[in-house]
């Protein structure tokens, strides 16, 4: 378990990335950044990696956009370590 | 020509009209969001605003150049405020300018309803009792990772 920035997890560094939380989805979480272990780069596998470390937050999951470096992802965008990935539950802005 | 901003300050109602000002306009409209003090039977303390900010810039510009295109504004402006909202208090000003009215005001309102479903900004309700995220049950964003949005924008262009 590595507290570097309050994150939840333990997992092979190679395959680990780090995902930014927000909202309802964070605070259900308890954290604002969480690390999951990838089996593969791609937002897909984010979502199921989430869904493995965050199982009570599967429904709002399923409700969620991913989105990579800003932008909102397309299922079969690669991702890399590096990337800057987030969690985008429903919005309520206005 | 347009103007994004996220503030945790106060938003200054006439700034955002001002500065959508042009001799080119016939028309400036400007529309703001309020904290509202009942919703739903619940009494409203105060809501707090949260953005995820580079996402939400890149957003709010690219709802104000599909207006431009759609709707020929000349301006537009759109301050949303984040943090602590009090009643009363404004948490989002659009401000737009345009030719003619009908384009103003269609496009303020056009704007609106696309930021309250597209813009990841999120709003939690606080009250006496209790403090809620506000993610509305009917929205879907993971619809936004299948493409499905460009299609959608591109069919309205037609």
């Amino acid at each position: 378990m590595s507290d570097r920035h309050g994150q939840l997890g333990s997992v092979d560094v190679e395959n680990q990335v780090y995902v930014k939380l927000f909202a309802g989805f964070a605070e259900s979480a308890g954290v604002k950044e969480v690390r999951v272990a990838v089996k593969q780069f791609t937002v897909a596998e984010v979502r199921c990696a989430l869904e493995r470390k965050l199982p009570h937050l599967a429904s709002l999951l399923s409700r969620s956009a991913i989105a990579i470096d800003g932008r909102y992802a397309v299922e079969n965008d690669l991702i890399c370590t590096s990337s800057e990935i987030a969690v985008i539950p429903p919005v309520s802005g206005g | 020509m347009l103007q994004v901003e996220l503030t945790d300050d106060r938003i200054d109602v006439s700034r955002v009209l001002a500065h959508v000002a042009s001799d080119r306009a016939g028309a400036s409209v400007v529309f703001t969001g309020t904290t509202r003090q009942d919703t739903n039977g619940l009494t409203t303390d105060w809501l707090e605003y949260e953005a995820y900010e580079p996402l939400a810039k890149r957003e709010l510009a690219r709802l104000q150049e599909h207006a431009v295109l759609q709707f020929q504004i000349v301006k537009c402006s759109i301050v949303h405020r984040l943090g602590k909202v009090l009643v009363g208090e404004v948490s989002v000003a659009v401000a737009v300018s345009a030719v003619h009215r009908a384009e103003a005001f269609a496009s303020a309102s056009w704007l609106m309803d696309r930021i309250k479903i597209e813009v990841p900004i999120w709003k939690r309700q606080v009250n006496a009792s209790e403090a809620f995220w506000v993610h509305p049950e009917g929205s879907d964003m993971s619809a936004r990772n299948t493409g499905w949005r460009s299609q959608e924008l591109s069919d309205e262009l037609l």
